[in-house]
């Protein structure tokens, strides 16, 4: 997850890679959780600060932090 | 006051790189209080930047470069001596070989210009790069010269489709089947002649470098682009500055292999599925987006003006990453007499 400390994520959820001149958008949880990366922060660490954020369930936010996780190898991000 | 004569101001739908050069050399005017007067060079009465008067002050239409050249030298001569031309950025590819042999007669002429040895544009052209791109370490598609259709029929049989048709010198084609590359064949070989080349395609993003040396191998800046957006003609319309290590790695790679003299541009494709870089083409020339390199903080063609008339200047690759450049149209409204003159006197 190396790469992505290096991309510019703004509050909107756009996403820009300054090695590749690629741009994304993410909604404002997926921005949420890319930060949360770049921060260093690991599987748990980062399902805690969502449901913290977000109030949402855990069984859930683990689904979605995987497939989430899966899209940003998908797009060479990580 | 420092003259600088430049061609290629035909800023039209595939422009030459010559009004981007002019506006990077009065930005640089601007920035640091100096006076810089542009003479555009152009092949044709139609070439759009004679009229820019916002940017080039003067312009004269020489003789095609293809012809006489002792017409070509003494145009040159005349323009040199009426303008009082210090530097002469010549900005287009088919200029060179001429500019590279009459080397000795410009400087006689008492005008400064930067160019790249015979041998070394020899080996950047498109059937020799290969080559270059194998000492620099970096991949390239596989490709043919072809001078015949059954050359073709065997090149798509190789390569399969899609697949790319060039000339020798500019222009390429995407092809998708036989009927296309016939046409796109015969189409390149009518307008540039043979070889043409056929070319394995790269599915991926396109990247571009910009850079400048001197001949001594010394990178005097660089900066990196991705290519967002692209016309038919695979022009730039939209670009990204960007900051890529491996592709800044081909600099050093590129001026150790050849001690480029003057303004150069790397073109590669970024393979969608493995990353990896792809050399296209190396363009012996500054691109036409060169004022976007200027605007970001790398000013090329001063560079290369200051570097010819020994004055001092920045050698840094210090540039803002993120900032975009957008093409678009626009127009100028002209008399017919201006027109009249660039006709009659081949000049304005």
């Amino acid at each position: 997850m190396n790469k992505i400390k290096q991309l510019a994520i703004s509050e909107s959820g756009f996403i820009f890679d300054p090695s590749t001149g690629h741009s994304y958008t993410a909604n404002t949880t997926g921005a949420f959780i890319l930060k949360q990366f770049a921060l260093d922060k690991n599987e748990s660490e980062i399902i805690e600060a969502v449901i913290n954020e977000y109030e949402v369930d855990e069984v859930q936010v683990r689904q979605d932090l995987k497939s989430f996780e899966q899209e940003i190898q998908r797009q060479h991000l990580s | 006051m420092i003259t600088v004569a430049i061609s290629g101001i035909n800023a039209i739908d595939n422009p030459g790189p010559g009004t981007g050069i002019a506006r990077s050399l009065k930005l640089w005017a601007e920035q640091n209080n100096e006076s810089v007067r542009i003479i555009g060079i152009a092949y044709d009465a139609m070439e759009p930047g004679i009229y820019m008067d916002w940017m080039i002050d003067q312009s004269y239409v020489m003789p095609y470069p293809s012809g006489h050249i002792e017409n070509y030298k003494d145009r040159m001569a005349y323009i040199i001596h009426r303008e009082n031309v210090d530097v002469w950025i010549p900005s287009l590819d088919v200029e060179l070989p001429l500019f590279i042999g009459m080397k000795e007669d410009i400087k006689n002429m008492g005008v400064q210009v930067l160019l790249p040895s015979r041998s070394d544009f020899q080996a950047i052209q498109k059937n020799k790069l290969h080559l270059v791109a194998e000492k620099m370490g970096v991949k390239m598609p596989r490709g043919m010269e072809m001078t015949s259709e059954a050359d073709l029929q065997s090149a798509s049989e190789k390569y399969g489709f899609p697949m790319m048709v060039k000339g020798p010198f500019y222009e390429a084609q995407k092809v998708f089947n036989m009927d296309q590359a016939y046409k796109a064949f015969q189409e390149l070989a009518f307008k540039w002649g043979y070889p043409i080349l056929a070319q394995e395609y790269v599915s991926g993003d396109e990247y571009n470098l910009i850079g400048l040396s001197d001949g001594s191998g010394e990178d005097l800046g660089h900066l990196s682009v991705k290519k967002m957006m692209v016309t038919k003609q695979g022009k730039v319309w939209t670009n990204v500055s960007i900051r890529n290590e491996a592709l800044e790695s081909y600099v050093s790679a590129f001026l150790n292999e050849i001690p480029w003299a003057g303004g150069y541009e790397l073109e590669l494709i970024m393979d969608a599925q493995t990353q990896e870089f792809y050399m296209i083409e190396i363009n012996p020339r500054f691109p036409a987006w060169v004022y976007m390199a200027s605007y970001c903080g790398v000013n090329l063609p001063s560079r290369l003006v200051s570097k010819l008339m020994e004055l001092p200047f920045e050698k840094n690759s210090e540039y803002d990453v993120g900032k975009m450049l957008i093409r678009y149209t626009g127009e100028m409204i002209k008399s017919i007499s201006e027109f009249e003159k660039v006709t009659t006197l081949a000049e304005s």
